[in-house]
């Protein structure tokens, strides 16, 4: 039985996996910035979950919060960096201190918490960090730019970090999700200005934005189950993409990405000095 | 004739940039956060270069230099993102606070030039922007955490920013430079403490830092003009690779995840909602209206 850590608990993703570990028999330390919104799911498993407040951008209460899980379970198996939200502003719209926000909830906070839970682990020699990404960082798609870079940086943290901890018995993957039926589109912050050269692009979003909420194919119940399977496994990848939409994404970014590749490659063979 | 932005031009690669543009008679607002260290290219061109101080964590700094720019060059056709530092810890190394000036350099800096340069852009619908990132961002080695994160992070923005701006008659690159022979190595900052269980990991390549140092096979010159070819093509890559061994690092890499994300196609298309499994879009279906 090992013991989870999940952020942003409240809905979505992070409610359905605190759900489907619970289920499963696991412990569940279960977090939302609102603990309110995660009492449900404390009081049908009283004994094997733990409902915390956490807004990831408090790291000193991150420290409080890896702390009371270690005293109520012993120890933190695993952590989910799931807490985060989207962005939809043009690259150029975007303001300093939403874009400041955004790296905060999406990054920051996720690396002080894996942080706070690796000393523990490598005591133990065992653990796993899961974290949350997003499909967006392989379409990188318009008027998501911010919201793509914080995903991406997410994802460059966990392929260094997962080199750097495999000798000490951690695992560590990054996760890739489609769309989901979740609270992500009514979540998404707006940026304070929209600019006229971009209403054809990003402004033609926002209003597709509206309609979307609650058509999304994926289902995160279903999603929940996969990131526990890919947890448990022997052979945990670094990298699993959630849904045939994110798949497609996947293979289409890496295909572009290395046909541009390919056709400069006379160039990018030229820089060396001679001999 | 185009006029540039460039930004760390006091060494390496960014001053061979700018040796380069000056040398082909295009105007060169260079810059570093020590002006002095670029006066002497200034100096040397006084008709199409212009030297000004800039540290691109100093957001009222950039804006006062893209107007100064502007006033005497009339407009801003290529800015180069360039500026920037590595840093060399464990992810369970990093202080806060060096983790935010990190980002501070290499990817809000570059992020604010680029809102700095672009409406002049968009008033004469042309512009090409050039965010300098690095393979690192690909290959993500150890000890380079947050340093690839940043660079990850800007190439994120630069991919969706590429299609912002295309209707725009605006262009944008991402370059990945492999080893180069600059000032990179001895500029890379450090944690304040080092745990010992990554001394056999991340302590090895604080090593191998410094006797790479010097010795790394690529041409900041030769590089210059690679981005130079770019630029200049109608048709700029959407992200040009530098050196032999970045080019193999950013193949291996597409390959090995390409590996897990195949090994674990199965679990990835078990996901949707029933209803949703007989709808035959998913290959059409519009990722723009989804994220």
């Amino acid at each position: 039985m090992a013991t989870w850590l999940i952020t942003g608990c409240s809905t979505g993703l992070g409610r359905a996996l605190a759900s489907a570990a619970l289920d499963g028999g696991e412990n569940v330390v279960v977090t939302a910035r609102d603990a309110a919104s995660v009492e449900d799911l404390a009081g049908s498993h009283p004994d094997t979950a733990l409902a915390l407040s956490l807004d990831v951008t408090d790291h000193a209460r991150g420290r409080e919060v890896v702390r009371a899980a270690r005293e109520r379970f012993g120890t933190v198996d695993v952590l989910v960096n799931n807490a985060g939200h989207g962005y939809r502003a043009a690259v150029e719209e975007a303001a300093a201190d939403q874009v400041q926000e955004l790296f905060a909830t999406n990054f920051f906070g996720p690396a002080a918490l894996i942080r706070e839970v690796l000393p523990e682990m490598r005591g133990r020699r065992s653990g796993a960090i899961v974290n949350i990404s997003s499909g967006g960082t392989r379409s990188c798609p318009i008027g998501a730019g911010h919201y793509a870079a914080t995903k991406a940086a997410l994802e460059a943290l966990s392929a260094c970090l997962r080199k750097e901890v495999a000798p000490l018995g951690i695992t560590v993957m990054a996760v890739e999700p489609g769309a989901f039926r979740t609270s992500y589109k009514r979540s998404l912050a707006q940026s304070r200005q929209a600019i006229g050269d971009y209403a054809d692009t990003v402004g033609a979003r926002r209003t597709a934005d509206l309609t979307e909420h609650g058509l999304q194919p994926g289902d995160p119940d279903r999603a929940a189950q996969a990131i526990i399977t890919a947890v448990r496994s022997p052979d945990t990848p670094l990298l699993l993409v959630l849904g045939p939409d994110a798949l497609t994404w996947f293979r289409d970014s890496v295909k572009e990405l290395s046909a541009d590749v390919d056709a400069w490659e006379q160039t990018s063979l030229s820089t060396s000095f001679p001999g | 004739m185009a006029t540039w932005l460039i930004t760390g031009c006091s060494a390496g690669l960014g001053r061979a940039l700018a040796l380069a543009v000056l040398d082909l008679g295009e105007n060169v607002v260079v810059t570093a956060r020590d002006a002095a260290s670029v006066e002497v290219l200034a100096q040397a061109r006084p008709g199409t270069a212009l030297a000004l101080p800039l540290d691109v964590t100093d957001h009222p700094q950039i804006r006062d230099v893209v107007g100064v720019a502007r006033g005497r060059f009339g407009a801003i056709d290529v800015l180069v993102n360039n500026a920037g530092h590595s840093y060399r810890a464990a992810v369970e190394e990093a202080a806060d606070d060096q983790v935010q000036e990190l980002f501070a350099t290499n990817f809000f800096g570059p992020a604010a030039l680029i809102q700095a340069v672009l409406p002049g852009m968009r008033e004469q619908r042309g512009g090409t922007i050039v965010n300098i990132s690095s393979i690192g961002a690909r290959s993500s080695p150890i000890g380079s955490g947050y340093y690839a994160a940043s660079k990850a992070a800007l190439e994120g923005m630069t991919e969706s920013l590429r299609k912002e701006v295309a209707p725009l008659g605006i262009t944008v690159m991402a370059v990945e430079p492999g080893a180069f022979r600059t000032s990179f190595l001895r500029s890379v900052t450090q944690p304040r403490e080092t745990i010992g269980d990554y001394a056999s990991t991340v302590g090895a390549r604080r090593e191998q830092d410094t006797t790479r140092d010097g010795h790394q096979p690529g041409d900041p010159a030769r590089a210059a003009h690679a981005i130079i070819t770019a630029v200049q093509d109608p048709r700029p890559p959407r992200l040009l690779i530098l050196g032999p061994d970045a080019l193999t690092q950013f193949r291996d890499a597409m390959e090995q995840l390409s590996a897990d994300v195949d090994a674990w196609e199965q679990t990835s298309l078990a996901t949707s909602f029933p209803s949703e499994r007989s709808r035959r879009t998913w290959a059409g279906f519009d990722s723009d209206r989804l994220t």
